[in-house]
């Protein structure tokens, strides 16, 4: 594919630059369709213009008009466009889809990325290039603007067909562009972040391609933009010296377009949760002390959902894990799930069978990846170990302080199970030199992907394994893409430590 | 467009489908380590009651204790968990000693091996048992030398202990019953069990019952026999008792109400009252704490019943568990070596508190919570701070008196001549500080000062006795 792409950017070099004209979207279906008019026709302007494409305000100064259509059904919605010539011709469609208001501008940009390889194919090449010439090249889908800017790397599925050693093909089919020299391969942005990172949660995907990260310290949250690079917006360092975040995950429960950020906190060894959002370049507290520990994890319509979880005196997880709920000022669990006895709210997924049976996926307590029925039996267990996190809350432990000498104990958050919207589960592995008991230094790291075949998992890929520990992980769905959050440096007794963002393409 | 590609080895990307492997033994290991140097005029390295004498030069020594926690799992449904201790005093003899029950030089005893070239027979054994789960039951079930604490806060009970433990799991309930052998009769002339092996022992058997009313609320009772049948003077007693946690807004309430009631024969420690004695005894405790500041502000009160010792024929002292190794004739409850504890108080020296100990020093004026017949009452308050994620701070006071007096315990005025009629035995003030080197190695400061009270007063020659103080610093790793 990207051989392809490559041949393409050469023949690109000899083009022109194409006028292209993109008038209103139609859009049917929406509630807000004159004001989504003129901004989709802004954000796909925005994608299309670039050195090669020159966007003009009229169509009669255009070689093509781009003219697109916006249909919604309830939450689904389409992008069509077609690409026509000064004659009306049509030389060139492209589509894309979405189910949610938050799949539009990832939408928009994927759309963008088709075009543009529809505007390479119907320019024609200059006949006789002048070694003088300057003629901007028209971007190839490789060239396109991207979404993400960031030094990205691909991860390739395996086919079903699993082929125990592959070394020899494996040789053959990496392509290394030139970029990859520089990040050695791991897709890492190489910058470092200073402090030991925790936690990691998407925020807005920006009208320029990027995206707003939040990411946790164990007493400070930060928002950065990510791009090529990332750049710090904000940050919040206003916690007291017994509080301790243990994870955060944005999920937009009031509904206005906005990811608020849900922070799991401990004070000293009871919940006191907090909800944030950022304004203006600084984080705003809308909510706290709520006795909630927070997960968001994807459904399997590809949602978002927030859920939660309490603690008890007598149990670190009390009741069932359950949806959060944003009621007039304050927040609830609603629609328990029916999950195993032994799994909580960290390390748990779902996955849904052709027959719409609902299965479990869990990280037991051993670290082994564990397939459940809804009766709670076990169906299928890993024999390698995933997941793994160095990230823990403490509880007291007077009935073993006695024996143990530490007046509390530790319980580890253990990593994400996310479910793909093909059903797919992606996990984490974390591995190390030194995992004893309640002392934890993982020093590698990879994702892997599962299927579940109705009997057993199966892998899809997984990454190449970083010498880093992984601290937290999101995928972006709609970009098919893996963010990554590693301590590079571990933290000592005096030094915080550092960490960094790694993309991965998933394709 | 900046992209690499990567075609991911396939080489692991096995179909994972084999089922639970049919035997793969996981290892698990935890384990301790403690270094402590003290310095202090009350404590030696041993363990016991502090008994305040007149003057002393402060004696200053190093110990350590490493715990070693093994556990062999087949499943998660079934495991094999064993612990071992290494106690050293540095300089402490090593290759040799004398062993105080045979009289004869070993190389093989407790505590030994911080002599010079350290070589030393002293690893000692602290459990070995099987925890499992019988399928298609909530029920786990411990059997063998295991931990174990009471629902009471150890006060009565608190140790390692020979037996089988069952409880299982109900939703928000949870029951449990259990039957320890803490001791089978001895010959004491042969060193051998009593014939026929199980008729004659000292048994402690269990019932317990919980119940999480919310995530808020906490309610709980249980049961224990005790019952020593070792000797021709037995001692039977029944413990009855509820508890209860809740958080009331932001603060936590605990505490709890027993009960004791049944018969000894022998003679408990502290009491001359004699045979043919009827228990009758009672214990309550409620403790608060709440998080303020950078920390948690707590209380606590506990309260065991004492007994004047008067010829009435009930002992009216609340029993609690010690070791009571071998005797020819009887045994002497509620003496050295105490199995029971009170860790909420935070006190260093005026009670039993397992928290702050963790070496082999274990001296304290309330070393048991019978108290030598007479009881407590311990009032204690104490804030911990944590002041960065680093660096803690905790200090705490906490006064100490007998429910009773006996004269059992030497605090007889020199100048009168008769026992103080005081109860108060002092006031503590104790802080430690701390430092996380990493996370999992702490290094830490503990300094305790005890005003001694009346109940002291002129009982050394004349005079009043020295206040005990002890400081530590401490070493500590967790893993």
């Amino acid at each position: 594919m990207l051989l392809a792409s490559m041949m393409s950017m050469a023949g690109a070099a000899q083009a022109a630059t194409v006028k292209v004209f993109v008038p209103e979207f139609r859009v049917t279906g929406a509630a807000n369709r004159d004001e989504l008019k003129g901004s989709l026709q802004g954000l796909l302007t925005t994608r299309l213009s670039g050195a090669d494409v020159a966007i003009v305000e009229s169509p009669q100064s255009a070689d093509l008009s781009v003219n697109c259509a916006y249909i919604a059904f309830g939450k689904v919605f389409s992008l069509d466009a077609q690409l026509k010539n000064a004659a009306g011709t049509i030389v060139g469609r492209a589509f894309e889809q979405g189910d949610s208001a938050d799949d539009i501008i990832p939408a928009v940009s994927r759309l963008a990325q088709k075009l543009n390889a529809e505007l390479a194919k119907s320019v024609k090449p200059q006949a006789e290039p002048s070694p003088a010439s300057t003629g901007t090249p028209i971007p190839t889908q490789a060239q396109a603007p991207a979404p993400i800017q960031a030094n990205i790397t691909q991860v390739v599925a395996t086919p079903a067909v699993i082929v125990p050693q592959m070394a020899s093909q494996q040789t053959g089919d990496i392509i290394h562009p030139q970029n990859v020299t520089k990040a050695g391969e791991s897709g890492m942005i190489g910058q470092r972040l200073d402090g030991a990172m925790i936690g990691l949660a998407t925020g807005k995907s920006l009208p320029s391609g990027e995206r707003e990260l939040y990411l946790a310290l164990e007493q400070e949250l930060r928002l950065y933009r990510q791009g090529d690079k990332v750049t710090l917006l904000a940050n919040e360092k206003g916690f007291k010296a017994n509080e301790k975040i243990i994870g955060i995950d944005t999920a937009d429960l009031d509904g206005d377009g906005v990811p608020e950020l849900y922070v799991t906190l401990m004070r000293g060894d009871e919940l006191a949760s907090q909800v944030w959002i950022t304004e203006n370049g600084t984080f705003k507290l809308i909510a706290h002390d709520l006795p909630y520990f927070f997960r968001a994890l994807p459904g399997a319509d590809g949602k978002s959902k927030l859920y939660g979880q309490q603690t008890g005196r007598d149990t670190d997880f009390f009741g069932d894990v359950s949806e959060v709920v944003k009621t007039g000022s304050g927040y609830e669990l609603k629609n328990p799930l029916k999950l195993p006895r032994s799994a909580t709210i960290y390390g748990f997924g779902r996955i849904v069978e052709k027959d719409g049976t609902v299965r479990t996926v869990a990280i037991n307590k051993d670290g082994y990846l564990t397939v459940y029925a809804a009766n709670g039996e076990e169906l299928w267990r890993s024999n390698d170990r995933l997941g793994g996190s160095e990230t823990y809350f403490l509880r007291e432990d007077q009935q073993n302080v006695r024996v143990t000498g530490e007046q509390f104990r530790k319980i580890f958050v253990e990593q994400r199970i996310l479910t793909t919207r093909n059903n797919d589960i992606i996990v984490p592995k974390n591995d190390g030199f030194w995992v004893v008991g309640n002392s934890r230094s993982f020093s590698k790291s990879s994702i892997y992907s599962f299927a579940w075949n109705g009997a057993a998992m199966e892998e899809r890929w997984h990454t190449k394994p970083s010498q880093n520990y992984l601290a937290d992980y999101a995928y972006d769905e709609a970009r098919k893409e893996l963010v990554l959050l590693e301590v590079v440096k571990k933290p000592g007794m005096i030094e915080k430590g550092a960490s960094a963002i790694s993309i991965k393409k998933v394709e | 467009m900046k992209k690499k590609l990567i075609v991911l080895s396939a080489a692991a990307a096995l179909s994972a489908a084999a089922a639970v492997p049919a035997f793969a033994m996981e290892n698990e290991f935890h384990g301790m380590y403690k270094l402590k140097y003290f310095l202090t005029n009350s404590e030696n390295g041993g363990a016991g009651q502090l008994v305040p004498v007149k003057s002393t030069t402060a004696a200053n020594y190093f110990e350590q204790r490493a715990r070693l926690f093994y556990s062999a799992k087949a499943n998660d449904d079934l495991k094999l968990v064993t612990g071992f201790e290494i106690d050293s005093v540095f300089g402490d003899k090593s290759q040799g000693g004398i062993d105080d029950a045979s009289n004869k030089n070993t190389t093989a005893f407790r505590n030994s091996g911080g002599g010079l070239e350290s070589d030393a027979v002293n690893l000692e054994t602290k459990w070995v048992y099987l925890d499992f789960n019988i399928p298609s039951t909530p029920v786990n079930v411990k059997a063998g030398i295991q931990p174990y604490k009471d629902a009471f806060k150890g006060i009565f009970l608190d140790a390692d202990i020979a037996g089988v433990y069952a409880s299982a799991k109900y939703g928000n309930a949870q029951t449990a019953i259990g039957y320890f052998r803490p001791y089978e009769a001895m010959v004491v002339s042969t060193g051998k069990a009593v014939a026929p092996r199980g008729t004659d022992n000292f048994d402690i058997a269990v019932l317990e019952g919980k119940y999480n009313v919310s995530k808020d609320l906490t309610v709980g009772g249980a049961y224990f026999l005790y019952s020593d049948y070792r000797t021709n003077a037995p001692e039977t007693f029944h413990t009855f008792g509820v508890n209860a946690e809740a958080k009331v807004g932001p603060a936590v309430i605990s505490g709890f109400a027993a009960y004791q009631t049944g018969f000894s024969k022998q003679t408990t420690n502290g009491l001359t009252a004699g045979k043919g004695t009827t228990v009758n005894a009672w214990a309550a405790n409620v403790a608060g704490k709440v998080k303020t500041g950078p920390g948690t502000a707590k209380v606590a009160f506990l309260y065991t019943s004492g007994d004047q010792d008067k010829t009435d024929g009930v002992d009216h002292s609340w029993q609690s568990v010690s070791q009571t190794k071998y005797s020819a004739t009887a045994f002497t409850p509620n003496g050295a070596s105490a199995a029971n504890s009170y860790n909420e108080s935070g006190m260093m020296l005026l009670n039993r508190n397992a928290a702050q100990g963790g070496t082999t020093t274990d001296q304290n004026i309330i070393y048991t919570t019978n108290n030598n017949g007479q009881g407590a009452v311990i009032i204690t308050a104490g804030y911990d701070a944590t002041i960065t994620p680093k660096l803690y701070a905790n200090a705490n006071v906490g006064a100490g008196l007998t429910s009773e007096n006996n004269a059992t315990v030497a605090h007889v005025d020199s100048a009168t001549g008769s026992n103080n009629g005081s109860h108060y035995l002092g006031t503590e003030i104790n802080i430690e500080t701390g430092y996380k080197l990493y996370d999992n190695l702490t290094a830490s400061f503990q300094a305790a000062y005890l005003f001694l009270g009346t109940y002291y007063k002129n009982t050394t020659s004349g005079k009043d006795p020295v206040d005990p103080y002890t400081a530590r610093v401490a070493l500590s790793y967790a893993f």
